[in-house]
């Protein structure tokens, strides 16, 4: 056999010394992959308890555990009801948009893909912009759910435009880029008729913000952003598969066509689940999958999961700084996430290391 | 065990690719695909593999249409390697031939689609890069761990576009080398698009002569590469003479 050839041939142990180092050596590096994500879930562990317990009133693990065993005080009340959920919902944004992007990123095969990429946060600004100016009078949510319905209209379209040309990776970027440009000249439109207040309300809402999200948002959000995720893992190898080209992938069995469609939809689902209560949070879903590959490497059944995990404590920790940097001011965490993304970004580009992509 | 193309056409628009082509690949077998730029070799590896729609014709593996194969049917029974080689996200050398293991496995390896990486990787000189990020490695050997992935598939037919044509001699014959064995030991056939008519010749049992989207000639290479078979293809007057065995070409001039 092929395969068995060597030692049989040989007749020496060495090629099955060989063997056995190899295998060790896999062995070794699942281990460490491993501890990578053990790290990465102990890192989102600890931002979480920083969520919660730093900000502009004092709190204590103390005041957390009796908050925790039910007592009644305003410390409770600043713990469980304020920051707990919005620590919750950073967790479910940071989540969505780095799993988002890290799907981008594989069925684009470009390391600057991001959810944003295929114009879903233009569809989902320009849907605020609507809900801001025309809505808001109906209902206190239709800003929200105005924002995705958007959010998912320019996700047809660029399914659409992509199912005419094959869904090649160039008419996707491209397609993305017009459907920016469209949605963002609407954003401008709709925003010249609104009243001034309208248009400050627009500003704040793309500066994205946690401080509004509440329990019944969270339910929201984290079906949108957790629903997909099973039939996101359960593509992994294929994602893996593309990675050595559409023509590979598609004699090692993927059908890459539907796998591109269907990363669509999920990642702009997750998307826009995260970004609609929430407002743009940007650059996290571009460098969350890059940092965690360098910790994981590009196999996607450890990829996927790290960013979750990077993508969380990105989120967080940038809130909990945006809230202490300048008290009592919260600056938005849009701004926050820009501001400390862009230098990494820069860094990458720089650095250029063929390493991380 | 055949694999066998009938009548196969293919066209973009009204520009005809193939036309009309006929072969046939046995186990044991290795059959290579020569002819000018443009004759229509890869075209036809990617026909035959379903990568491209072709107009008329079948392709049967093994009794069975490739059109009535099931995506993971397909993938165990035609491995594709192409002439590009893939530009993306960093990877190792083991995952890239891990992903050989794809249309075996579940979801994780088992320690027998391990042991098979570990085994191409070891077959073609590979284990010592294999935690290497492919990236870094140079041309001749990126063409090998491609071959290694190709390997580690297991699947009845090999379909190897033009897996030379960058390679340095020495890895010219390191990589056909392995393609001859790996189709003797394991009993499997492979089909070859390549540009080397040398190396056509030296590791090759038939070869079938492109030109024009039609098979100008088919047989063995003795037979195929005589003078008026190349000056008539290639429009290149050439000494065609067997040394040691093998035929080997000479190029003159052009006609």
């Amino acid at each position: 056999m092929f395969f068995q050839n060597s030692a049989a041939q040989t007749g020496s142990s060495a090629e099955d010394a060989r063997q056995i180092r190899g295998e060790q050596a896999y062995k070794r590096m699942q281990l460490r992959t491993l501890l990578g994500l053990g790290l990465l879930a102990s890192m989102v562990a600890g931002a979480g308890a920083a969520g919660v317990l730093i900000g502009t009133s004092e709190t204590s693990l103390g005041d957390l555990f009796r908050a925790i065993a039910g007592e009644q005080s305003p410390k409770s009340v600043i713990l469980l009801g304020l920051r707990l959920p919005r620590v919750v919902m950073a967790f479910l944004v940071g989540a969505g948009l780095a799993v988002g992007g890290c799907i981008c990123q594989a069925i684009l095969k470009n390391p600057l893909a991001s959810p944003f990429t295929l114009g879903v946060s233009s569809g989902a600004g320009f849907g605020a912009v609507v809900g801001i100016v025309f809505f808001r009078a109906v209902h206190h949510n239709a800003v929200a759910l105005s924002a995705f319905v958007f959010s998912l209209v320019s996700t047809l379209l660029i399914l659409g435009v992509s199912r005419l040309k094959n869904a090649g990776t160039e008419t996707l970027i491209l397609g993305g880029v017009a459907v920016m440009f469209l949605f963002s000249s609407l954003t401008s439109f709709v925003q010249y008729t609104g009243t001034m207040e309208e248009v400050q309300d627009v500003v704040f809402w793309f500066f994205g913000s946690l401080s509004k999200a509440g329990w019944s948002h969270i339910w929201v959000s984290a079906f949108m952003v957790l629903g997909p995720m099973p039939f996101v893992y359960a593509r992994a190898w294929d994602y893996n598969a593309l990675m050595s080209g559409d023509e590979t992938a598609s004699t090692l069995g993927v059908s890459v066509e539907r796998l591109r469609m269907e990363g669509i939809l999920l990642s702009s689902l997750m998307t826009a689940g995260a970004i609609c209560f929430v407002g743009v949070i940007g650059f996290v879903g571009l460098v969350a999958p890059h940092i965690s590959r360098m910790l994981v490497g590009s196999d996607h059944r450890y990829l996927l999961p790290a960013s979750a995990l990077v993508g969380a404590s990105l989120v967080t920790l940038a809130d909990v700084i945006s809230r202490i940097i300048w008290p009592p001011q919260v600056i938005p965490i849009g701004i926050m996430t820009s501001l400390l993304g862009v230098p990494f970004f820069f860094y990458l580009l720089v650095k250029k290391s063929r390493r991380f992509w | 065990m055949t694999l066998i193309v009938n009548n196969l056409g293919f066209s973009y628009g009204k520009a005809a690719i193939l036309n009309g082509v006929d072969l046939s690949v046995g186990g044991n077998e290795v059959v290579s695909v020569i002819g000018p730029n443009g004759a229509g070799k890869s075209t036809l590896l990617k026909c035959i593999l379903r990568l491209l729609n072709p107009g008329r014709g079948e392709v049967m593996v093994n009794g069975r249409k490739v059109d009535d194969l099931s995506r993971k049917e397909r993938a165990l029974s035609l491995a594709y390697v192409p002439q590009a080689l893939p530009s993306r996200f960093p990877m190792t050398v083991f995952d890239t031939v891990l992903l050989g293991r794809r249309p075996h496995l579940a979801w994780r390896p088992s320690s027998k689609d391990v042991e098979k990486v570990w085994a191409a990787l070891a077959r073609m000189d590979l284990d010592a890069l294999a935690m290497r990020d492919f990236d870094t490695l140079s041309g001749g050997q990126k063409q090998k761990v491609m071959l290694a992935r190709a390997f580690a598939q297991e699947a009845e037919y090999l379909l190897l576009d033009e897996p030379t044509s960058n390679l340095d001699l020495r890895h010219q014959m390191e990589v056909m080398n392995m393609v001859r064995e790996y189709a003797e030991t394991t009993g499997r056939g492979a089909l070859v698009t390549i540009h080397n008519l040398n190396t056509a010749a030296r590791f090759s049992d038939r070869i079938v002569m492109l030109q024009g989207g039609k098979v100008h000639d088919c047989g063995p290479p003795a037979d195929v590469l005589s003078s008026e078979n190349i000056q008539s293809v290639y429009g290149v007057v050439v000494e065609s003479a067997c040394v040691n065995g093998s035929q080997v070409v000479i190029p003159l001039r052009v006609a």
